[in-house]
């Protein structure tokens, strides 16, 4: 049994959330909300989100599981302003989720999960933490998107630091220790990222206010941040590229 | 002596000056002489004293005056160490070249070697092709000769020295052993001189451990910081001091639980440098294996704090992984099985020696005998690195430190003994002498025996019984026809050239007269045969393995079998192959059956040989079994589903990734041709490199810009179970 209701803003960040690394994806409920645990095809990132069920409006759930194909999620979303409630009920005899927005009803057909498994996360022993604000992170994006496929993630005792080196030119973002909200960092350490990926990551954390970062030298970067008014806890997992020696 | 002073040819002493080889050993200096002079010369003097470079120069010398050489190596492993010191001397135009593999050809490629270096099995599979150049050699070295005395392989090489010695009388010989005590008895044999020497580069101290003290042979004592672990202690003891140390162990689970114990006590005393490089290593061991496995992660993790094992379950990179770095200096210790000190060179100041006993599977625990104790204890001291090595044997309760003293440190080595005369051996080698027409009466027979090893020790009529008996067996099988001498029939050569057991060609025969059709069926006839060592039953086996049992057909039934046991661990070896070839991961079929991934490995090359071997031989039995056996070869050897052939036929595509390129639609080339480099890049297991390389062998080409936007990016399985 599921049945909930939420506004479409909190659904929407779910699902940018999901998209961004899968189109499809296998929903875990309970009755304490949902999680998600997911990779990318291409095995390169990895996704780890709950949300609490105080995030809906109601919310009710059996343990079970849901596959959901996440383009005809978004296509119920478009449907919906910023503050429409979005009603989900599951129809069980038809293995369907049916959805409303005001006066529309959709019956969404589901994803079979049984190929769906949990991947399991590798156990990393990362040295360096360091929180940012999530609009400096976008801001270097930015910068860094006409210059280069990749992005060099650098944290010192000093502070934080984002460069991506393109074949002529360079964007370099520094914020030093005071401007970071909080930094635990005793060595220098250095990985570089496939930018298009970590760009995706940062966009979907478009309500929380700062992303904390966990980093080491040539190793995956492990990112954490909330969504749906701290409700909803996301963790990233993105691998390094590694540089040619 | 000095390097100046020898009659060699100009050239070669100069590329040793290069070397920065001025003077040689003694025990070197002793031997050059005769074996420059052409003298058949016996060396046995310690590991690392310089025996390899005595046989080098007679080598080069002899090649250089247009001669030919065979270097006999025991293991493929030594075989490319001698290949990498060897081509040094290339820039003086010798051509040197390795031929270790399959054993069903002549290989005709070897003849514009000047120096050809093959393992035992090998030179003696070269025998039986008869390749004509064997005639033309004026050098053969034997490498390790005191492994005469391994009743496996031992027969094998005494044979094919005996063999070059009735072909080619002219050729010199030069055999290095390791000190023995009857290495004379040797020398007597190949009309050697003989050079024995216990002179070591490094001088190494013995010793017993107990209870915190060292006590040398030669009266001194020394104590040892205890932390807790008598093993460790010793361990923390010499890399404290810059060193490292070798350990060896009983079996592969006490390497492995030991190479834990002792890292957690030397992860405290590690440079963060090398904590560094050490955890890079980690991780490369991890993403660098073929398929995960838990042995690959436990080694992984080992490694991390500078401990590693080291056992004949590791695959072979995994073990060039660890001994280059153990060379490096990077890892501090080694926890190994016995093999190793058969195997390459790898000294270490400190050798610890714990266990004095095997298991025998026969008899209980037996002690291990002097010669393999001091083998073990000749790996301490590092040339260049120490100025003397330790070997320290650990005594395990009160009185026992005395035992060892007497029977170990103060011990002279075992002498060595021919183990010829021992059936099996016997079947092999005189069906292949007859097969080659190297013996076609009762008289060359005889005088074929009496050529070797054995027949220096023992009178030929003590086995004459035994050669009788195997003389009828190979008349009734039809391998031979005793007819006014011995001829072999082509079921004889065929199985001669295949180089497998008389009795597994007999088995096999017997199979391919069966009914079944099925891939387990054929497994099981090979591992039905002699030449594939079964797996051990365990307690917790026998009832999926009776299960399995009675599910199966067979070309070979068990009511062939005195001994249900035998049958079942037949079954279960077959299964393993059967996993293998369906596909079933690495890390479940090391758990299930209790081995690890370079067994599989070793079990697989054997499975490959003898279903090569019994294709053939369903070529004179029954040719309509002909086509199924090929099929199933394939499948052997990358271990996959018929489905995957195509992929696997790729240069770096192993069934791991096979199985990623199937399941995402790449199913055949052409769907490989067809496919965009990036999208195959970001497929699970293959990533930049390996795409690019499909690419490459499809005869494609990436272009720069495809390149740069692939660099390097790494999984995240390439970060698992850290």
């Amino acid at each position: 049994m599921f049945s909930a209701k939420a506004k479409s803003e909190v659904l929407r960040e779910v699902v940018d959330v999901i998209s961004t690394l899968v189109d499809e994806a296998k929903l875990n409920l309970n009755k304490d909300g949902l999680s998600v645990k997911a990779v990318d095809p291409a095995h390169v990132a990895m996704l780890d989100l709950s949300v609490g069920k105080d995030a809906f409006e109601e919310y009710s759930a059996d343990d079970q599981e849901m596959g959901v194909d996440m383009d005809k999620f978004k296509e119920v979303l478009k449907l919906a302003k910023a503050g429409d409630i979005i009603s989900m009920d599951y129809d069980e005899e038809k293995n369907r989720l049916i959805m409303s927005v005001g006066n529309i009803t959709r019956r969404m057909a589901l994803v079979d999960t049984a190929g769906m498994s949990d991947p399991k996360a590798p156990n990393l022993n990362l040295p360096v933490k360091v929180t940012v604000r999530a609009e400096e992170l976008r801001q270097g994006i930015r910068a860094s998107e006409s210059v280069s496929d990749h992005v060099a993630l650098i944290c010192s005792p000093d502070g934080f630091e984002m460069t991506s080196e393109g074949d002529t030119d360079s964007v370099n973002l520094k914020l030093p220790k005071d401007l970071l909200e909080s930094l635990d960092c005793k060595e220098t350490v250095r990985s570089l990222f496939p930018l298009d990926y970590f760009s995706n990551m940062v966009k979907a954390a478009s309500s929380a206010g700062s992303i904390t970062m966990f980093l080491g030298t040539d190793y995956p970067v492990k990112m954490e941040f909330t969504i749906s008014d701290e409700k909803g806890e996301v963790h990233y997992l993105l691998a390094p590229r590694i540089e040619s020696e | 002596m000095k390097v100046s002073d020898l009659e060699i040819d100009p050239r070669i002493a100069e590329l040793l000056a290069e070397e920065g080889i001025k003077k040689l050993y003694p025990p070197q200096a002793e031997a050059i002489g005769p074996a420059l002079e052409g003298k058949n010369v016996v060396m046995a003097i310690p590991t690392a004293s310089g025996k390899s470079l005595v046989a080098y120069l007679a080598v080069i010398q002899s090649v250089l005056r247009k001669g030919k050489a065979l270097y006999i190596v025991p293991l493929r492993a030594l075989a490319s160490e001698k290949y990498e010191d060897l081509k040094a001397f290339e820039s003086l135009g010798i051509r040197v070249g390795v031929s270790v593999g399959d054993y069903d050809a002549p290989d005709p490629t070897l003849e514009k070697f000047d120096v050809i270096i093959a393992t035992s099995e090998k030179a003696d599979s070269l025998l039986r092709h008869r390749a004509h150049w064997l005639k033309e050699l004026s050098v053969v070295v034997a490498d390790e000769i005191h492994l005469i005395n391994d009743p496996g392989r031992g027969p094998t090489l005494e044979v094919t020295l005996s063999k070059l010695k009735q072909i080619n009388p002219r050729a010199q010989i030069l055999a290095l052993s390791a000190t023995i005590k009857n290495s004379n008895e040797i020398a007597e044999w190949l009309n050697a001189d003989h050079i024995a020497s216990d002179w070591r580069p490094v001088p190494l101290k013995e010793g017993v451990f107990y209870e915190g003290e060292i006590s040398f042979e030669d009266g001194t004592k020394k104590s040892v910081a205890d932390c807790g672990d008598d093993v460790s202690s010793l361990v923390l003891d010499v890399v404290k001091e810059g060193g490292q140390c070798l350990i060896f162990v009983n079996t592969r689970r006490s390497t492995e639980a030991l190479s834990g114990r002792v890292g957690m006590h030397l992860k405290d005393i590690l440079e963060p440098t090398s904590s560094k490089e050490l955890a890079m290593l980690s991780r490369k061991l991890q993403s660098r294996q073929d398929e995960p496995t838990s042995l690959g992660a436990r080694l992984s993790r080992r490694i991390r704090y500078a401990a590693a094992f080291h056992h004949a379950g590791l695959t072979n990179g995994q073990r060039k992984m660890v001994e280059a770095n153990f060379k490096s200096g990077l890892v501090k210790c080694i926890v190994a099985t016995p093999t190793l000190a058969a195997g390459i060179n790898l000294p270490a100041r400190r050798v610890v020696v714990r266990d004095l006993t095997r298991y025998d599977p026969n008899y209980g625990n037996v002690p291990i005998p002097v010669m393999e104790v001091k083998q073990m204890s000749g790996r301490a001291g590092r040339p260049q690195f120490d100025t003397e090595g330790e070997a320290i044997l650990l005594a395990k309760k009160p009185g026992d430190s005395a035992f060892i003293m007497e029977n170990y440190l103060l011990s002279e080595p075992e002498s060595i003994d021919s183990k010829l005369g021992q059936r099996p051996a016997l079947r092999m080698h005189i069906l292949s002498s007859i097969a080659t027409g190297h013996v076609r009466t009762e008289e060359e027979l005889k005088s074929f025996i009496e050529s070797t090893f054995f027949a220096q020790k023992t009178d030929f009529w003590t086995i004459s019984d035994i050669i009788n008996d195997v003389l009828e067996f190979l008349t009734e099988e039809d391998f031979i026809e005793a007819g006014e001498g011995y001829k072999a029939t082509f079921f004889g050569k065929r199985t001669s050239d295949l180089y497998i057991d008389p009795l597994s060609a007999v088995t096999l025969r017997k199979a391919l007269g069966g009914k079944s059709d099925t891939a387990f069926a054929y497994l099981h006839a090979i591992c039905a045969t002699p030449d594939v060592p079964t797996l051990y039953l365990r307690r917790g086996d026998y009832e999926w393995v009776e299960e399995l049992a009675a599910n199966e057909e067979y070309l070979i039934d068990y009511d062939d079998y005195d001994d249900y046991e035998f049958f079942l661990a037949e079954v279960k070896t077959a299964a393993l192959l059967q996993s293998w070839i369906e596909e079933e991961s690495a890390d479940a079929i090391t758990k299930r059956f209790g081995v690890g991934p370079g067994d599989i490995r070793r079990w697989v090359d054997m499975a490959e040989w003898l279903m090569h071997s019994m294709t053939e031989l369903s070529r004179i039995f029954d040719k309509s079994k002909s086509r199924t056996l090929s099929a199933l070869m394939p499948r052997i050897r990358y271990g996959v589903k018929k489905e995957l052939l195509d992929l696997v036929s790729f240069r770096g595509i192993g069934r791991a990734r096979a199985r990623s390129l199937f399941s995402h639609g790449y199913k055949t080339r052409e769907d490989l041709k067809k496919a965009d480099v990036k999208d195959l890049s970001r497929l699970p297991l293959i990533g930049t490199t390996i795409a690019r390389n499909i690419k490459l062998q499809l005869g494609g080409s990436v272009t720069i810009e495809e390149e740069e936007k692939m660099g390097g990016q790494s999984i995240l399985h390439d970060f698992q179970a850290e």
